[in-house]
């Protein structure tokens, strides 16, 4: 990480009953850097926003911001704002008493003029100046969810929190506000944490996505990297898509491992790391992005495989082929670009073999006990 | 049978009775009442007539007035004693008590003495009250006082404890409920923002809860406004309400005329009521949204 942190977690660990929601989490946050949380529900990424915001109190471990110890402080002594998942704007104020609100409380009650300067700029800054007198049921829900942005913003907090600040919108709007929130972060250089459970927010926005797997960090590092280079097949079959195929792990030949598919085909040449702790003859699993199938007879150091197609889902751009490989119960997913159809007239037919090929660095081998 | 013969027997057959009962025994009666408000009476019978004779007494004599001012005041300060107990109580139980289980459960202890017969309940502390009762004897027994005291029963403090204590459940309910509807969210939105415990109760909670405390008050006001069992069980002399002397006029003093302008009296007073609680409950519920 470049800049200081501006968060840490030390080992922090938090159980409800007899629910361990988070399992001593380790994460620093740096100033200025956008992190996303991302995991099913379930997986502990609210309750770390939660410790970090001060609606839950940690049971071990720490929480610093700027330097210093938080862990007990209530949240209205944290230099943290939060955008809420359902933004809880007060239903009796208007927009700008709401925007407001941070500016009057007793323990940092601003004079008049600058709260109203404070207040107009907010609004300004979301695009919302002119429904200022408006109550929050006037408004819909992407306006909401500005005033939201609006009146975390105007305390001017060191770190913003996000609780799945897009989840409910919808697929238009959400995409454009994406675009609104990256722009926002650039403009504004403060640190945003933001929690959600849709990979492809994650991806879009953040400098680094921490993927969190029952109350444990599962891998943390930036977009790219969790995408190309996914530590589990949990992870990789979280962001984005992946097909995993079970397989034997049959040789090693240097840093680079063959396996063999229940269908009797082998694939050579895939990279594996001395602390896989993956031995010859050992049960794996192979994760491929279906992107990077290609069809047709394999190039020179391409593995080749066929398959049965089973169906053809459109999706506008591209198709998405459905295989099956023989032996193997689990489909799998090929996407053919529709420029690349076009040019040969046809779209694999259901029933009809396919053959397609990979080149070994956009495959990626796992112990199969890894699978979650 | 054509479909538009049908509509009207279907709609004659489902609200014929509600409304028979309607007439017959709401609005016949306020007419009655609102009749006889002017007649005068020639001992000893009533005869029909239209002149303001009852009300030119009912606002000449003090005695009327007094009694009326006094059931006010009693109606009042129940209601301000009632919420004093019952808003901490609601509050407590929403965001206090953590257990679901132990809520509905402490809830329901509320609840339950509405089921009890009222004449029973108010009753019940003529006996604590009195001379022989238990608060007479629980001093006695604690060597506080040497003789008994007459001085907890038959007057206004009495009847105000006894209609809060029968009344509270009234306030408690509508507050529960409004406290119960305000999100987590937007408490914790409040302290986000930099406000602390009370900042958040005086600004988020306490406005939000507003329509619960105002239908509790307008029971509780109305209820004990019009009470009648109270004034005769532990009121005494000094604690006559106007539902007593409302009685009294068409009983033993004989006088329908009289007591009739006195109870149209009272419905436009309790009108006056439900109305300014109409208006701050729109205000209220505008607020919530």
């Amino acid at each position: 990480m470049a800049s200081q942190p501006i968060v840490t977690l030390e080992n922090v660990t938090k159980a409800y009953g007899t629910f361990t929601a988070l399992h001593e989490i380790n994460l620093e946050i740096g100033t200025g850097e956008f992190v996303t949380l991302l995991g099913p529900s379930g997986c502990g990424k609210t309750t770390t926003l939660r410790l970090i915001g001060g609606f839950e109190t940690a049971d071990k471990g720490r929480i610093t911001l700027a330097g210093s110890d938080v862990t007990q402080e209530p949240p209205y002594r944290r230099d943290i704002n939060t955008v809420f998942q359902d933004y809880a704007l007060f239903p009796h104020m208007t927009v700008a008493e709401n925007v407001g609100y941070g500016l009057t409380v007793r323990a940092n009650r601003k004079p008049k003029e600058e709260r109203v300067r404070r207040v107009a700029e907010a609004l300004a800054l979301v695009g919302l100046s002119d429904k200022a007198e408006r109550t929050p049921q006037q408004l819909s829900g992407g306006q909401r969810q500005r005033v939201a942005m609006a009146r975390a913003l105007v305390r001017r907090p060191k770190v913003l929190l996000l609780d799945e600040p897009l989840s409910a919108l919808d697929v238009k709007l959400r995409e454009a506000m994406q675009v609104e929130l990256k722009h926002l972060h650039q403009k504004l250089g403060i640190t945003f944490l933001m929690v959600t459970h849709d990979q492809e927010e994650a991806l879009v926005l953040s400098d680094r996505v921490a993927v969190m797997q029952g109350g444990r960090i599962a891998q943390i590092g930036p977009p790219a990297e969790l995408y190309d280079r996914p530590a589990s097949p949990y992870v990789a079959d979280f962001i984005g898509a992946a097909n995993l195929i079970a397989c034997t792990f049959t040789a090693r030949e240097g840093g680079l491992a063959k396996v063999r598919l229940a269908d009797g085909s082998l694939m050579s040449g895939i990279e594996v790391g001395p602390g896989q702790g993956l031995e010859v003859g050992d049960k794996a699993l192979i994760a491929i992005r279906p992107e990077r199938m290609q069809a047709g007879p394999a190039p020179a150091g391409s593995s080749a495989l066929a398959a049965t197609v089973v169906n053809q889902l459109f999706h506008g751009g591209r198709f998405q082929i459905e295989l099956r490989l023989d032996g193997i119960e689990a489909p799998i997913f090929v996407d053919i670009a529709r420029s690349s159809v076009a040019a040969d007239g046809s779209v694999p037919q259901t029933g009809s073999r396919m053959d397609f090929h990979v080149a070994p660095p956009d495959v990626l081998v796992y112990r199969a006990e890894d699978r979650a | 049978m054509k479909a538009s013969t049908r509509k009207v027997v279907g709609f004659w057959l489902l609200f014929s009775l509600p409304l028979l009962w309607t007439v017959v025994f709401l609005l016949m009666p306020y007419g009655a009442m609102g009749m006889m408000s002017f007649w005068a009476r020639k001992f000893p019978l009533f005869v029909p007539d239209f002149q303001w004779g009852n009300y030119v007494t009912l606002f000449s004599d003090p005695q009327y007035l007094t009694v009326i001012l006094r059931t006010l005041k009693i109606a009042a300060l129940v209601t301000v004693y009632s919420i004093a107990l019952g808003y901490p109580l609601a509050y407590f139980l929403v965001f206090t008590v953590r257990s679901e289980k132990l809520r509905t459960i402490l809830y329901m202890c509320v609840v339950v003495p509405l089921w009890v017969s009222y004449l029973l309940r108010a009753y019940t502390w003529k006996i604590i009250l009195g001379t022989d009762g238990a608060l007479n004897s629980a001093l006695l027994w604690l060597n506080l006082i040497d003789a008994p005291l007459d001085i907890f029963l038959y007057n206004q403090a009495a009847m105000v404890i006894t209609l809060t204590y029968i009344f509270i459940p009234f306030m408690v309910m509508p507050i529960f409920t409004a406290l119960e509807r305000i999100p987590p969210a937007l408490i914790e939105a409040s302290q986000d923002l930099g406000a602390g415990p009370f900042e958040t109760f005086v600004r988020v909670i306490m406005p939000l809860s507003t329509a619960g405390v105002v239908a509790g008050a307008t029971m509780t006001f109305c209820l004990s406004f019009g009470d009648f069992v109270a004034p005769v069980l532990v009121g005494g002399p000094s604690g006559t309400m106007v539902a007593t002397v409302l009685q009294s006029q068409f009983g033993a003093a004989l006088n329908w005329p009289l007591g009739s302008a006195l109870a149209v009296i009272v419905f436009t007073l309790v009108l006056v009521v439900l109305q300014i609680s109409s208006r701050l409950d729109r205000a209220g519920r505008v607020a919530m949204g």
